[in-house]
């Protein structure tokens, strides 16, 4: 079945059909999420209401583009959704503890004199997850798309509505701000 | 090559996506400078970091999660979904600060010619606390 079929037997109600379209985009979808979100509970739950808008509004699906590249778009906008509204919890609660209720965001607990492996790798994880977070988001969604899904710079740029150009830019400027902003985690923890 | 034009290469070098050329400077420079190559060594841990999220294992009720999510959801009447309800809450918030703006307003314009000069320079003081407690208090 391509594309077309698949979706025409979606929208006329073949479960088995949304089943086989679930079970074809299922890792890409979970991948970009987890590469946006980093958390695999969050991205799970969000790779599940991914299918769910995608059964939603199959019959909007235009067949001018790939199937894939439209839930690679709804994949992409319900993550940054999810940190936008995050974010926006995370600043309510920072409210809460300046006016004295909740528990104060205590930073997590230092691991400098417990040297062990899990722990090591827990920190450098987060230090990693933070500095690809302060990526503009743009540059985020491409170097997502290019390290987490392998996509070539073609299917990149079809996804996020850009030039190629524009594509292997952004893509190069994340990586060099991303070292850049490992670099100075380094050189903070010397 | 200075250290800090080795060191802009390094995420590149990384990924084998340099020219030959430059890939065999930067390997050459990184064999006899400690600090860069430590910079390396780095970065090199942290990008392997992403490898591990990636292809993680699937979970095999997958495709039955999602069928339960858009059949739980699919009776809700449009009234109750969330994208009506938290618009109507926030407006109904809205409403009530305007309100209580014009209340604090009205009690607060008869007894002005009392107020001493420092109170006049706070003249809300002590009720600012309030809305705003409320306000946090409605949201959680
Ligand atoms: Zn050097």
């Amino acid at each position: 079945m391509n594309d077309q079929e698949l979706v025409r037997s979606v929208i006329s109600g073949n479960e088995k059909a949304f089943q086989v379209l679930v079970e074809q985009h299922q890792q890409m979808v979970l991948n970009t999420c987890m590469g946006l979100v980093h958390q695999r509970n969050d991205a799970e739950d969000l790779a599940q209401e991914v299918f769910v808008e995608v059964y939603r509004s199959m019959a909007g699906f235009r067949s001018d583009s790939k199937l894939s590249t439209w839930i690679y778009r709804i994949a992409i906008n319900k993550s940054l959704n999810f940190i936008r509204d995050n974010k926006r919890r995370k600043l309510f609660r920072s409210f809460e503890t300046i006016f004295g209720q909740g528990q104060p965001n205590l930073p997590s607990e230092s691991s400098s004199d417990r040297p062990d492996r899990g722990l090591e790798n827990k920190q450098r994880r987060e230090r990693l997850h933070a500095a690809i977070d302060s990526l503009p988001e743009r540059q985020r969604v491409a170097f997502t798309l290019n390290k987490f899904e392998d996509l070539p710079y073609q299917k990149i740029a079809e996804v996020m509505g850009l030039s190629l150009a524009s594509v292997e830019s952004l893509i190069h400027r994340a990586k060099l701000n991303l070292q850049k902003k490992l670099y100075k985690c380094y050189k903070k923890d010397d | 090559m200075s250290h800090k034009t080795i060191q802009e290469q390094l995420i590149f070098f990384l990924e084998g996506s340099l020219p030959d050329e430059q890939m065999k400077q930067v390997a050459a420079h990184l064999e006899s400078c400690g600090s860069c190559r430590r910079l390396f060594q780095e970065l090199k841990a942290d990008m392997a970091l992403l490898e591990d999220d990636r292809n993680l294992p699937f979970d095999p009720y997958f495709y039955a999660k999602v069928k339960h999510k858009i059949s739980s959801t699919r009776e809700l009447p449009v009234w109750q979904s969330k994208r009506v309800l938290q618009p109507a809450f926030f407006l109904l918030v809205l409403a009530l600060g305007i309100q209580f703006g014009i209340w604090v307003g009205g009690h607060y314009d008869s007894p002005r010619q009392t107020v001493s000069q420092e109170a006049a320079l706070f003249p809300l003081n002590d009720l600012s606390h309030e809305p705003i407690e409320l306000f946090l208090l409605n949201l959680e």
